[in-house]
Formats: C-alpha cells, structure tokens, sequence
C-alpha cells in the first residue's frame, strides 16, 4: 500500500503484495522509466521489494488532472508521491537522459501539505475492520 | 404591842408567871402575823430529784425560811433529804397495782426542840431551853387509775412543799414526778387588806379601792387587751426603729410603708425587688441570690425561651402525658413512638391500619362500612379483585375515560378512542376482525418536506451497525446503515462502526461506504458508482480509497537460433474505472521463465496501464511473465 511516511532523506514503503514495510533511502531511487528512447518522467520506480521481489512504481499525478474527492485516502497518497517525486527531481535523482531542470514537477503547495498533512508527511493505513474487530 | 405583866418590888415570881412573859410576848408576834395574813414558804425548800442518784428521796435546798398560819417561824440551815418511801406513819407509799398511781404531799411544820435538860425544885427532869425547830411530813392519797389519783388535801398546821407522784414499781422520784403548783410560797398580806385611791385613775376602775380590785381591774383590762377584745391601741402608737427601706418610726407607718412597698408595681422598685431570695441551685439553670423581682426576671426569661424555642426546648420524655386508649406510654416521647411503632406495624390482626379510623363511604355499587382503614382497605381489595377477576363485562370501555395528555385523539373514552384509532389504523393496515389481521396494506406516505426526507428508520436487531435508514431527496432514494443526515452532513449513530449504504436515482447507482469512524462527515471514503446514463456505463467508477488488484502477464518465443534481446509488453484494464490516474502499482510475479526481474510500468491513466520488459531470451526458447497488480488511487 505505497508510501507510509516521507523524511529528510528516506521514506517508508509498504509492499503491497506482502505487506512488509522498509525504509528506502532518497539516493537509492531515481524519477524515469526509459523505453527505447523514451523515458517517462512521472515515473518512480522504487527498488524491489527485498522480501517478495514486487516492485512498486510510484506515479505523479497527470498536469491538469484534480483528484475528484480531496481528503481521500487515494488523493492524500497522490499528494505524497507529487511530492516526493519533486523531492527527487529537486535532489537532482533523476534517470539518465533527463534533465532535472526540464522535469515538469507537480509539487504540492505549502497550503495543500499544511491543510492534508498537519502533523507531517504521514498516511497511516485505512482502518481494516470496525466495531468490536477494530 | 404585847400583853405585859406588871412585876413588882419583892414579888416572888413563879415558874408559870415566868412563862407567862415569854408566852404573851410570843403571842403578841404571832397576833401580828395572823392579824396581817403573813404565811407560806419564805424562801429556800426547793424540792428536786434526790442527787447524785435519784431514788425514792427528795433534797430540799437550804436555808428555808417560812411561817405557819398562827405566825411560827419555821427555820432549817441546811440542805434536808425527805424520804418518800413511807408516810408520817411508817406505812410505805408504793402503789400496789399496775395502771394505777399515788399522790404523796410533802408538808413542813413547827415543832420545838428541847434541850439542856435540868432538875427542878421537885427533882423532876426539865428541859430548860425549847428552841424553835421543823419537821416534815409526807402525807399519801389514795390509790387511782392514771391522770385521776387525787391528791392530799393542805393541812391547817403544815405548810405544803410540793406534791410527789408514785408510780406502779418506781424506784425514783425524777423531775417529772415533782409537782410545786400547790406549794404554798410565802403571802406577805391579801390584797383585800390594803386600800387605794383610785380617783385619777384614767383606765382601771376597781369595783373597790383595794389592792385586789385594782389588780383585778388590771387583769380585766389586760385582758382584754391581750386578747384583742378591748383596750386595743393603735399601731401608729407602738414606736418601731427605722430599719432596712422602712423608714417609719412607728409600727402603722411601717406597716404602711410595707405594705406600699410590696405592693408597688413601678418600674424599677417593684415589690418584688424587697423581697430577698437566696441562690437556687439547678441544672441546666441556676438563680444567684438576689432578690424576688430579679429572679422572676430571669425565670421569666428562661420560660419565653424555652416557650418560645422553635426547636430543641426539651426532650418530649420530659414532658409527661396521660395513659389513653392503647397508648401506655407516660411521655411525650414515649407515646411518639409508640403511636409510630403501632403505626408502623405489619402484625397479623394488629397492623397500623387497625388503628385508624374510618367514616362510612356511600358509593354503588360497593359502598364501605364506618371501620378501620384495615378493614376498608381488605373491603376494597376484595371490591378490586373480584373486580379484575371478572372475566367479561367488569364494565363499558366507554365507561373509562382517556386523559389524552398528549392531545392525540378527539375521543374522551376508551371506546370512542378505540375506534378512533382503528379508523386511522385501518387505512394502511388489515384490522383485527380481518385476513392478514394487523399486516400493512400499501404504505403511504404524504409529501413530507424538501432535502433529505427519512421515510423509514429501522434499528433491527438493535446494533447499531445494521442500524437502517431510508431517505429520499428530490433526486435519488438513500439506504443508509450506522448514519443519519442531521440536515448538513452524515452523522454516526456509533463512531464504533464504518457507514455504509446505497443511492440510486434515474440516472446511476452509487455504492457508499465510510471508514474514518468520526461522528460526522460530508465526503464517503469510497464510492462505486454505475453511471447509467454516461456514455462510459459498462463499470464501476470508483471514487476514494481504491485499490485493485488484478492479473497480467506476457510471454513470448525466440524463434532464432541463438539468444536475441527481446521486447516484451502488454496493456491491461481496470475492472472498474478509477476517480483519478493511480499513484501506485505494483507488480508481482508470480511465475517466470527466462525473464529478469519484473516489467515496467507504461502509459498509465484511470481506465488502466501499459507495461514492458526487454529480455534476453536463448535461442528456441519460451519467455514468460505472469504475476498481478496492485493499483491505488
């Protein structure tokens, strides 16, 4: 279930195929995915998953595209990914042949990061059961 | 004076002329004495118990002194002692008989005493010297019963000393024994003997002018006086010396003052303030000394204070109260919580109830006889069992009215609301007297407002979590669990539990569910919505926490004879389609052969992604990925 909290310099990934999570180290990722002479720059492929082999590729959001329910787990998430891929572009921890400087960034504003994430850059799982299985 | 002889010149005088002399000079004393009346016991004689110890003797105390009736002297210098055991004739004074008792009479007389015995020319013995001496005499009365013994009568010659009572086996004269109110003490002359003058008298008047009718006058007079009959003078002529607040000098004027004074009622100097009064000991009060008006003062206080108290006067045992009916008690107190006690008592026969009364009640068609509330009370029990216990026709339900405090019916009585009811009742619903009795018929309900009208609420099997509700709005008709519209946003019924529920409308249908267990909230979670109407309606859209996991994979053949570096790819679809592009994907194998790790995200937006890998595959053989992925949005 992707990202779980972004630090300094690393973040925590939940696999998603087997739950486990581990910290990932900014230096040890890279925004772009190349196919042929293509690369997409929205693409963060993260290291795979040293438990299960999965690997995770973390998408920033397409320009112009607004999630439709703001405060939903789903746009939440969104909002940490755009801003860890801007982390990263910033960082210049990009895929060869791109130009960090050229890499369009969805970066989330001051507002939109203090409004969703008052208490840090955090997204504790969706609750997996309620009443008396809580 | 005395009658003389006369002797003369050569007169040979005899013995008998001799004796005459003496004889008529004696005479001549003794003619004084009788002439004035002098008699009785001079002085001296006194009779008492005889001492140290009393026996049946008298001592008499000395010197007596007294004279007989013809004048003769009767003298003794000495303390006498008077034996009482027997009388002048030897005969012995004792009394006989039990019960009975003897007067004795103590007598003292003149004798002469002869001595110097000479003798005469005729030689005869003579006594030439005959001195004046005494003699007592006890003289006995008859024997009589107790307080009537008479006693011996005075004697002519003898002069009495005293009276002396025997008594039945005495052994001693005492004090007690000793009577001297006969004695017959000295009598210088009678009062009928001397005279007075009387003229200037203001206040007696003797019938006489003697001494013995003055002295009766005076006795007349002060008797009269003493007792109050006569001869009375005012109060205001004795004097009286001013004393304490009464200033008089006299005793009218002090008893005036006295009087006023008691009686005063002024303020300050009421009569009751001369009235002393010593200090009264008592608890939880005490009276200093003082005076009446002070201490009624503080008595009166003490009594408003404690009348006057509105709680805690006293203890009501202290206050004592008569035996009535049953109530033995002799208190306040006791009789208190005997009342309550018998009041309070649940004693088959006697209980509380049995001790209050109770008038007759008239009423049809039970009515109650005057008695106790026992027996009333088992009369109305009886009245409302046989009552309940009627098995039909106890009375009309229109008989029983309907207090209606709500103000939901128009009816009055039980009957009339009955049917009032089933009139409304029997609109959506079967009646009793019908098939189907109580079930609905075609629900109906009215226009029941604007936004989001609840038409049906059910609570189930009470959990909050199938807690249902049903809304409708002017577009779309909402079944809802565990949440309600408070008319702006969704509100918990439990913040235990997730909301869930669906909407369906003309146009889609939508799927809800909630899972932030806040108390409200406006925006579901997640959402699944089938747009029927859209030109895109063969899936779910989803909006909200989604994440979707589904199958993929490629394979493909090197057909050549050595290895080649292979493209691989492929594209796959979304069951349903997502609110947005995702932000995660994630895949995993789940069977290779020939390939190297895992392919490559491509292309990706709402509806699905593409994915790729270049392989280097040997020479005539298979490549193959097969795995799933994981989506979230």
């Amino acid at each position: 279930m992707a990202i779980r909290e972004i630090r300094t310099s690393d973040f925590d990934q939940e696999c998603a195929k087997c739950g486990a999570v581990r910290a990932v180290t900014l230096s040890s990722v890279e925004v772009g995915v190349a196919r042929d002479n293509q690369i997409d720059s929205r693409i963060v492929p993260l290291p795979p998953c040293p438990t299960c082999g999965a690997t995770e590729f973390l998408l920033r959001s397409p320009t112009g595209e607004e999630h439709p329910t703001p405060g939903s787990y789903g746009h939440l998430h969104r909002v940490l990914v755009d801003e860890l891929h801007a982390k990263l572009v910033k960082a210049n921890r990009v895929a060869n042949g791109l130009d960090a400087k050229t890499v369009a960034l969805k970066e989330p504003s001051a507002e939109t990061i203090g409004r969703y994430f008052p208490g840090g850059l955090k997204l504790p799982p969706p609750p997996k059961s309620d009443g008396d299985k809580q | 004076m005395a009658d003389r002889l006369d002797y003369y010149f050569r007169q040979r005088v005899t013995e008998a002329e001799l004796d005459l002399g003496f004889e008529l000079l004696e005479k001549a004393d003794r003619n004084l004495a009788a002439d004035i009346g002098v008699y009785g016991i001079v002085s001296g004689a006194e009779p008492a118990p005889h001492s140290p110890v009393a026996d049946l003797t008298i001592d008499l105390t000395a010197p007596g002194r007294a004279y007989d009736h013809i004048g003769q002297r009767i003298f003794f210098g000495t303390g006498q002692r008077v034996d009482c055991s027997i009388d002048l004739s030897g005969i012995p004074t004792e009394v006989t008989v039990a019960g009975k008792e003897r007067w004795l009479a103590v007598f003292i007389r003149f004798d002469r005493l002869l001595s110097d015995p000479r003798t005469d020319g005729n030689s005869q013995q003579v006594y030439f010297r005959r001195d004046e001496t005494f003699e007592f005499v006890v003289r006995q009365g008859a024997e009589g019963n107790v307080g009537a013994a008479a006693k011996v009568p005075l004697q002519e010659d003898e002069l009495l000393v005293c009276d002396v009572l025997r008594s039945h086996g005495q052994t001693q004269i005492q004090a007690g024994d000793i009577d001297t109110s006969r004695r017959q003490a000295f009598i210088f002359a009678t009062g009928d003997a001397v005279q007075i003058v009387s003229g200037l008298w203001s206040v007696l008047s003797p019938a006489t002018e003697t001494v013995q009718s003055a002295l009766d006058s005076a006795d007349a007079v002060l008797d009269g006086h003493f007792d109050g009959t006569a001869n009375k003078h005012p109060a205001a002529h004795v004097a009286y010396t001013p004393h304490g607040f009464v200033g008089a000098s006299n005793v009218q004027a002090a008893i005036d003052e006295v009087v006023d004074d008691l009686s005063s009622a002024t303020a300050g100097t009421p009569g009751a303030s001369k009235v002393g009064a010593d200090a009264v000991a008592g608890t939880p009060n005490a009276l200093p000394a003082g005076n009446v008006d002070g201490q009624l003062s503080q008595l009166l206080a003490w009594l408003n204070s404690h009348v006057g108290a509105a709680a805690g006067a006293h203890a009501a045992s202290a206050i004592s109260a008569a035996v009535h009916n049953y109530i033995a008690g002799t208190s306040v107190q006791a009789q208190l919580q005997e009342i309550v006690s018998t009041l309070l008592a649940q004693t088959a026969g006697t209980p509380g109830s049995s001790r209050i009364g109770a008038d007759a009640v008239t009423g049809t068609p039970n009515a109650l006889a005057a008695g106790t509330v026992d027996a009333q009370l088992s009369t109305l029990l009886g009245n409302v069992n046989s009552h309940i216990t009627n098995a039909t026709g106890a009375h009309a339900a229109s008989a029983i009215s309907v207090a209606d405090s709500g103000g939901n019916l128009a009816a009055s009585n039980v009957e009339a609301a009955l049917a009032e009811i089933l009139d409304a009742f029997e609109d959506d619903h079967y009646r009793g007297n019908e098939g189907n009795a109580g079930q609905h018929r075609t629900i109906h309900q009215p226009n029941m407002g604007t936004g989001k009208v609840l038409l049906w609420e059910a609570i189930g099997v009470g959990s909050a979590a199938t807690h249902l509700r049903v809304y409708v709005d002017s577009d779309s008709v909402w079944f809802l669990l565990n949440t309600s519209w408070n008319g702006s946003a969704w509100a918990r019924d439990s913040t235990s539990w997730f909301c869930g529920g669906f909407r369906f409308s003309r146009q889609d249908f939508q799927l809800f569910h909630e899972d932030s267990f806040a108390a409200t909230f406006t925006n579901w979670t997640c959402t699944w919505t089938i747009p029927m109407r859209s030109t895109v309606n063969s899936a779910f859209e989803i909006t909200g926490t989604v994440r979707e996991v589904g199958r993929l994979g490629i394979e493909s053949h090197n057909t050549y004879n050595a290895t080649r570096n292979m493209a691989l790819g492929a594209t796959a679809t979304f069951r349903s389609r997502f609110p947005a592009t995702p932000s995660s994907i994630t895949f995993a194998s789940s069977s290779s052969y020939n390939f190297s790790g895992n392919p490559s995200l491509w292309d990706t937006d709402r509806d699905g992604f593409g994915f790729f890998s270049y392989q280097n595959v040997p020479s005539n053989s298979s490549v193959y990925w097969f795995g799933s992925y994981t989506a979230v949005a």
